[in-house]
């Protein structure tokens, strides 16, 4: 599997009425996207913004991002299995436009009222200590904001964001068929040097298998309490990896982080050099039983080894209970041999005075710290709101009073930024102990 | 040249040991005993002004007249940081050093810097005090390290006087105070943890960034014994609640608890209470509120004479990404609750 | 689900059924499940009676999934 990712930047995203790429400006058809996204009899309005880095303004009701993408060669199209039928991707050629992301912003009641499948949206500040903390507040956002009909039970309503955010990403994309990239970057793990050490990414997947979307969609369908499963990392590249569209958390990662995964994009790098990259599994983990726990760990384990792997760099999206399941890994990992690293970001609370990890296992001796989601937050006043909400709700649970989106917000934890915690290690946050 | 303080007991203040643990403070003008070696260590960076000296038994039998006598004469001499010890494995001493430092640092706002092994009791109460003007300074395990602690103590005096900023405790090598703080490292974590994984993979020594913690062990309640007559409360994290919310919980890191009356139910009627816990599918407990708060079951066991009484209360705080110092904090005040009310044992439910 | 509860340290645990509901099953008929619930709080109650030194997990005498 060998896939080409052409690379075309963004530096300026221009609103009218016609789609155009030259020297990093890219010229939308603003109505053309809006009729797009309205072909969903789900969706009764839309509208679209762009949002440039430092503009002082705050993007409200964020539940996805996506990076415009668009296959030119190769089986397969981008976001298999939602836009188009389950075809194998990862190889070919695929154009991305980068520097700049699709933003679904969208207005959304659900009928779930608590619980871990509630819907939920962020905000994204392009300016500011929001912005310091998301790693999204560097793009240049184009904000697709969306108005859901009422009573939408919440299957419908991913599935009218998703493809929608899905389809205007791809649009987007298309705009550079034909053109000269600046760069191609080829990855391919066909060829592997003797005497390297064989790594794989073992990525850790919460979901939740109650619920109509369990929180990660491998070619559109939920993962649900599957045992561990062996995926290439091209696939991921191709948009083969999604999230419950309904939701936008700050520690949870969007299609964009899918897409762009630091720990493959660092793996890769090294392929050949310092390591052999073998690939990644999928781990379903948030199991409700110790059994299942124990399961997925060895279950895991036992896939890591049947791949010949020496080491793991192992990771997880997710919060609470499951970060048992991921330490449990670690540990089923050493047992048989293989090294495991440990990416996770840290609690520590408010003050940074609480334990950092909920679980420990003896063997998980090596972990790299990603830096804390706690803390409080004080956002300043916006300039200008862009998004479905005028008002917000910060704190979440039913009854919870609403604040005016655009004025100073004090924030008990990074839930509400979207992109405010490094899941997987492509920044440089880390928490050292004082 | 900065003006600094050494405390010290009766010990290395060279008054004798165990026979004279029962001094109270007392002080010495310049350096005496193991000051000295401080005094020599520190050169002409520092003097140390005064050498203050109480016996171990008198600091812990009188814990309020020491504390105050040795914050007396620290004020008095108005140094720019204080020295404890250091104590090595004596924990007792240990112990007085980490108090007399945090009392320091808190009254007086005057850094301290103190230094003992680290397996020594009295460092887990020096990180449980979060103090950021305390440091604490790995040493040997006996006195044989004494001039290799006051060689690290006065470079840490010098350091702390000269006004830079302290960084993090790997950097500066003291023992970190449980206080951990994002910040930037010189790479992505993604390149870290390949080149951990490197290290790791060639058998070479490498830095955990998140080292393991122990939770403080609780001891076990003795069992109870005659349950036929005793009360049993009902706690649960599940989150339910009665429905509507009343009290306001938040479905993630809840601060307060509350308990809600049982007193006339048989059971817990669907409808009535909701779920509010943002950690799990609540669906299955608002169809089925006693999957969290098994009244029914309890109601059945009262009945039939096996239990005393069920107490007419449920406590509730919702779980979920509940801050463990926070939780603890909960845990005790319920505990007070529940003694109070002469509650025998308690059923807690988790979800 | 225990493994958080013997770190904490709780000294007797009792395992249950799972995450979502542990006090009971929802897969069983009514009458069943207010059995299961019934076994879980007798264990519970066995367990306080229990003399134990260390974190004890106890185990309810009937056929659970997990």
């Amino acid at each position: 599997m060998r896939l080409e990712l052409a690379e075309f930047p963004v530096k300026t995203i221009r609103l009218g009425n016609r789609f155009r790429y030259d020297s990093g400006v890219l010229e939308v058809d603003q109505e053309e996207l809006v009729t797009l996204a309205l072909e969903d009899k789900r969706i009764e309005n839309a509208s679209v913004a762009v949002v440039a880095p430092g503009e002082k303004v705050r993007i409200t009701g964020v539940r996805d991002i996506v990076e415009p993408r668009v296959k030119v060669q190769g089986r397969g199209q981008v976001f298999p299995g939602i836009l188009g039928p389950v075809e194998p991707v990862g190889e070919g050629r695929t154009h991305r436009l980068s520097g700049m992301a699709v933003v679904a912003a969208v207005e959304y009641e659900g009928i779930i009222r608590a619980g871990n499948a509630v819907q939920r949206s962020a905000i994204l500040d392009m300016w500011g200590p929001g912005a310091e903390m998301s790693r999204f507040a560097s793009l240049v956002n184009l904000v697709l904001t969306l108005r859901l009909v009422k009573g939408l039970p919440e299957i419908e309503a991913h599935t009218a964001i998703q493809c929608s955010e899905c389809k205007v990403a791809r649009r987007l994309a298309e705009v550079t068929a034909g053109l000269e990239p600046q760069r191609v970057d080829t990855y391919d793990l066909s060829q592997e040097k003797p005497g390297l050490p064989r790594v794989v990414l073992i990525q850790g997947c919460l979901t939740d298998s109650h619920h109509p979307h369990s929180g990660v969609g491998y070619y559109g369908m939920s993962l649900r309490e599957s045992l561990a499963t062996v995926a290439h990392p091209n696939e991921y590249l191709d948009g083969a990896v999604t999230i419950n569209a309904t939701r936008g958390v700050g520690y949870s990662p969007t299609i964009w982080d899918w897409q762009n995964h630091p720990l493959i994009f660092g793996l890769y790098r090294e392929h050949g050099r310092r390591l052999n990259f073998i690939g990644t599994i999928l781990e379903r983990i948030r199991f409700e039983t110790s059994q299942g726990k124990e399961l997925i760990a060895q279950n895991t384990a036992q896939l890591a080894g049947a791949l010949r792997a020496d080491g793991a760099l192992v990771t997880w999206l997710g919060s609470g209970n499951a970060f048992v399941d991921v330490m449990l890994t670690v540990r089923a990992c050493r047992g048989r041999g293989i090294k495991a690293v440990l990416v996770t970001y840290e609690h520590g609370g408010k003050d940074g005075t609480d334990f950092p990890l909920l679980y420990y296992v003896k063997e998980a001796t090596a972990i790299v710290s990603t830096g804390t989601r706690d803390g409080w937050l004080e956002l300043p006043e916006a300039e200008g709101v862009v998004g479905p909400y005028e008002q917000l709700q910060i704190l979440s649970y039913p009854g919870a009073p609403v604040v005016p989106a655009g004025g100073p917000l004090s924030l008990d934890a990074r839930d509400m930024v979207i992109g405010s915690v490094d899941n997987w290690g492509g920044q440089s946050w880390i928490c050292r102990a004082y | 040249m900065l003006t600094i303080v050494h405390v010290i007991n009766q010990f290395f203040a060279g008054f004798g040991g165990e026979d004279k643990a029962d001094m109270p403070v007392g002080v010495s003008e310049g350096a005496l005993g193991a000051a000295r070696g401080l005094q020599a260590q520190l050169g002409e960076q520092a003097k140390v002004a005064a050498t203050i000296y109480y016996g171990d038994n008198y600091f812990h039998g009188h814990p309020e007249e020491a504390r105050d006598a040795i914050l007396r004469e620290v004020r008095f001499r108005k140094p720019q940081v204080v020295v404890v010890g250091p104590a090595f494995n004596a924990g007792r001493y240990g112990l007085s050093c980490v108090e007399i430092c945090n009392a320091i640092a808190n009254d007086l706002e005057i850094p301290c810097v103190t230094a003992m092994h680290p397996e020594n009791p009295a460092v887990a109460t020096y990180r449980d005090y979060h103090n950021l003007k305390i440091f604490l300074l790995p040493t040997t395990e006996t006195a044989a390290g004494m001039s290799d602690a006051l060689a690290a103590l006065a470079r840490f005096v010098s350091r702390l006087g000269s006004g830079v900023t302290i960084r993090s405790a790997r950097e500066e090598g003291y023992l970190d105070r449980g206080i951990r703080r994002m910040e930037r490292a010189d790479r992505p974590g993604v390149e870290r943890a390949i080149d951990m994984l490197l290290s790791d993979l060639r058998d070479e020594p490498f830095f955990t960034e998140v080292p393991l913690e122990i939770w403080d062990q609780v001891s076990p309640a003795p069992p109870l014994r005659g349950l036929s007559s005793a009360t049993i409360a009902i706690v649960s994290t599940s989150g339910v609640v009665p429905w509507g919310n009343p009290d306001g919980f938040k479905t993630y890191r809840n601060t307060y608890w509350r308990k809600y009356s049982i007193a006339s139910l048989k059971t817990m009627e669907p409808g009535q209470w909701e779920a509010v816990h943002g950690g799990y599918d609540v669906s299955f407990m608002n169809q089925n509120p006693r999957y969290g708060v098994p009244l029914d079951a309890l109601r059945a066991l009262e009945a039939g004479g096996i239990i005393g009484r069920i107490y007419p209360f449920f406590y509730v705080v919702p779980g979920n990404q509940g801050s463990p110092s926070v939780m603890r904090q909960i845990g005790q005040e319920i505990a007070a609750d529940l003694k109070k009310d002469g509650v025998d044992g308690v059923l807690q439910v988790a979800t | 689900m225990y493994p958080l509860a013997e770190q904490v340290g709780a000294s007797r645990i009792v395992k249950a059924v799972k995450i979502p509901h542990p006090c009971g099953d929802p897969t069983l008929p009514p009458e069943l499940d207010a059995q299961v619930r019934r076994v879980i709080v007798e264990t519970a109650l066995k367990a306080i009676q229990t003399e134990v030194s260390r974190t004890t997990v106890f185990f309810p005498a009937m056929a659970m999934s997990g």
